[in-house]
């Protein structure tokens, strides 16, 4: 079974990808966790009764996707997937920092295609909570990058801070006994 | 000038670390060429003809003597003992080794240093005038917010992979020193319009006028003014507005539509700025914004230093009587030294345009001089300039003389600031793997038609530039005469551009005719000048003048009636 990361540590992934062409019926794909693409995933949201208590597919499009027609959506979606086209396109790290903050957007967002290991601290801190890496890509070494990402100067999504937020109040203490 | 405190040094040594790490995972295969080219760019390391190239960080082009001795001992160490002053105020080792590249980053650490973000698709070193908390016409000091820009954009999780390389410029005084109109965003200090008295100590609040969409390049462009003022609290999250919309919908089709110009350009100054107010209202929290505190904080380590009180008249009678019996001296006075906001003091010019040596290029003997120097003429501080020069910020006018003559023994008196000798250069294809043509031979060339001082300051103020390639590095666009490399079927040929100007009425030069054969270029050039000095009205009218007045015509036909 694919391994991704996920809160904080490396799990087993059962999740499945819709691809665009791809005309799997959905009602025996939701048993298992997908992520259906936008245009289908709006389709289907139209056409349907949401019953309560009803579990929804989730979610996934590029990076420099149109997401307006989502928006009222998104408090009652379980996950959202945002792929990489190439490792070097960070249009995603924008549009996940966006849902988060600007939209408060809090179910699973995950990050998937072509990433690199050394990606995922940047990830985790615009607001991804499941990171999928491109084949060949170390989870381990990924792992090891979050676990040493300690100090930053702008904090994450979940917690912005401006550079010296912390820092001048003791700092000057210290600078005015000088 | 900043401290670092153990917080900034974390981040650098965490970075240091980091790109360690994925430099022996390079060497050992575990990640691809394709894919270590990104992350070594992002710490200034690049892959050029005959070595590798490590350009190092100078924040706002702000240096301490330690810091330049460490870079000469660099400069001595691992590289050939020289190293090469940019026309974005950062430095540049020519020679280095790829395997000792993390021991030279841990040496820059010692002295708060370090090569994040001088290349790549990022946000790059902040800009800002080498006369920065010294000029007499300041509004107030760049400076703090340019390390507040600096340590936000250090690292930021969510702009490492632009569209394109990112530039901000940071200004604060009337004249534009640092080219704010040509940069991705251009920032200048400004109090609050039609406000008066409500701020802090009876003056108005102070805040920016945004200016964004400006470059070089393949398409050079001028920035548009976005927000005529930005209070100072909102400073960051203002940029990250503007850098999200750009993140987000500039174009990645094509690396040469790619910088945020040509998306400004393409959605109208009215529709970006729209999207730019609406991003920024929906992302900001209070969180985002600089509180009075923290900015206080930032500014106490810009506070003047203790000028000691020195009697103005007294360095103006002796400068008067050196004058006189020195015209050397005389001549670099006039040329070198410049106003300062204190009385008795000035700033002085360093040149690094030597007659005989590539443009911006010191050694590390010159290094170590400039830091005694510093030490001795001022506190210990040393700026560098987009104009590939360096500049001393405060020395006493009763020390000129004395300076003066430290700095000739070390060919740095040059009396060409300013003037076409003076002229900025890349290194060009003798050293750059981008580079079309070559730059260095043209930039000697027409030095050595130039060491007439007599004709030369005949010519006045007059700006030369000489880029290798489209990418611009020199600015040529910016310059009254402008040379750009180009590369036809295995020749290299140059293109001239006229007319440009920089700062406050910047603009981009317009091209004189078809590109000429390297060994016709300074002929050219001379013509040029020749043209200049026949047809101007009187000795006070600037080329620039001149070129306005008469545009193209007179040039093109003495330079290509020559031709042929």
């Amino acid at each position: 079974m694919p391994r991704i990361i996920k809160d904080g540590g490396i799990v087993d992934d059962s999740a499945r990808i819709i691809e665009i062409d791809e005309d799997t019926p959905i009602h025996s794909s939701l048993q298992q966790s997908v992520f259906l693409p936008l245009s289908r995933w709006l389709v289907m949201q139209s056409g349907m009764e949401i019953t309560e208590g009803q579990k929804l597919a989730g979610v996934w499009f590029d990076g420099d996707a149109d997401i307006a027609a989502l928006i009222d959506h998104l408090d009652r979606l379980p996950a959202i997937a945002i792929r990489f086209n190439s490792f070097q396109d960070g249009t995603g790290f924008s549009l996940g920092a966006l849902l988060r903050e600007s939209h408060g957007y809090g179910g699973e967002l995950r990050a998937f295609g072509q990433l690199i290991a050394d990606q995922a601290p940047q990830l985790r801190r615009c607001g991804f909570n499941a990171i999928a890496l491109q084949p060949g890509e170390s989870l381990e070494t990924a792992m090891s990058m979050l676990e040493g990402m300690n100090l930053s100067y702008q904090g994450s999504i979940y917690s912005p801070r401006t550079p010296f937020k912390f820092r001048f109040s003791s700092a000057s203490n210290s600078v005015n006994k000088t | 000038m900043y401290q670092y405190d153990d917080y900034d040094r974390q981040v650098v040594q965490d970075r240091v670390q980091q790109f360690k790490g994925q430099m022996s995972r390079f060497l050992n295969g575990e990640i691809a060429e394709q894919t270590f080219l990104p992350l070594r760019l992002q710490n200034g390391l690049y892959l050029q003809k005959h070595a590798p190239m490590l350009r190092v960080a100078v924040p706002y082009g702000v240096l301490a003597s330690t810091q330049l001795r460490k870079l000469a001992q660099i400069a001595k160490t691992y590289d050939r003992g020289y190293c090469h002053v940019t026309t974005r105020q950062n430095l540049q080792f020519n020679w280095v080794k790829m395997e000792q590249v993390p021991e030279i980053l841990e040496q820059l650490l010692e002295v708060e240093m370090h090569a994040i973000q001088t290349s790549g698709n990022c946000i790059r070193n902040t800009t800002s005038d080498p006369l920065a908390g010294v000029a007499q016409d300041e509004v107030a000091d760049p400076r703090p917010y340019c390390e507040i820009i600096r340590q936000w954009s250090t690292l930021h999780p969510e702009f490492a992979f632009l569209p394109r390389k990112f530039k901000i410029a940071v200004i604060g005084a009337h004249e534009d020193r640092a080219a704010i109109q040509l940069h991705d965003i251009g920032l200048r200090l400004v109090e609050q319009p039609g406000v008066d008295g409500v701020g802090p100590s009876g003056v108005n609040p102070l805040g920016f006028e945004v200016w964004v969409g400006g470059g070089l390049g393949r398409t050079p462009m001028l920035g548009s003014r976005i927000r005529s003022f930005l209070p100072q609290a909102e400073l960051l999250a203002y940029l990250k507005a503007i850098l999200r919309v750009y993140n987000r919908h500039g174009r990645r089709d094509n690396k040469y539509k790619a910088r945020i110009k040509i998306l400004v350009k393409a959605l109208g100054i009215e529709r970006f700025k729209e999207q730019v107010e609406d991003e920024f209202k929906s992302s900001s929290r209070s969180d985002h914004l600089l509180k009075p505190d923290e900015l206080a904080y930032a500014r106490s380590f810009f506070s003047a230093p203790n000028y000691p009180l020195i009697d103005p008249l007294e360095g103006e009678a002796l400068l008067a009587e050196q004058r006189q019996q020195h015209p050397d001296f005389e001549q670099w006075l006039t040329h070198n030294v410049h106003a300062h906001k204190v009385a008795g003091y000035a700033a002085v010019t360093l040149s690094l345009k030597a007659v005989g040596r590539a443009p911006g290029d010191i050694h590390y003997r010159q290094l170590e001089a400039v830091a005694a120097l510093a030490e001795r003429f001022g506190f210990a501080e040393v700026r560098t300039a987009q104009q590939q020069n360096m500049v001393l910020p405060d020395v006493k006018k009763s020390d000129l003389f004395a300076l003066w003559q430290a700095l000739e023994s070390e060919q740095l008196a040059t009396p060409t600031q300013g003037t076409a000798a003076d002229l900025v250069c890349c290194p060009g294809a003798d050293f750059c793997n981008l580079a079309s043509a070559r730059s260095l031979p043209i930039s000697a060339a027409i030095q050595q038609r130039l060491v007439d001082l007599d004709k030369l300051y005949r010519l006045g103020e007059l700006s030369l530039r000489i880029s290798g390639c489209i990418n611009a590095c020199a600015h040529h666009h910016i310059a009254d005469i402008g040379i750009l490399g180009l590369e036809k079927s295995g020749r290299e040929f140059y293109q001239i551009t006229l007319g440009g100007q920089s700062g406050n009425h910047s603009k981009i030069g317009k091209v004189l005719g078809p590109a000429l054969a390297a060994e016709a270029v300074d002929g050219a050039i001379d013509q040029i000048f020749s043209v200049y000095l026949k047809l101007r009205l009187s000795a006070q009218e600037s080329f620039a003048e001149l070129f306005a007045r008469l545009g193209v015509a007179p040039f093109k036909e003495a330079v290509y009636a020559q031709d042929h």
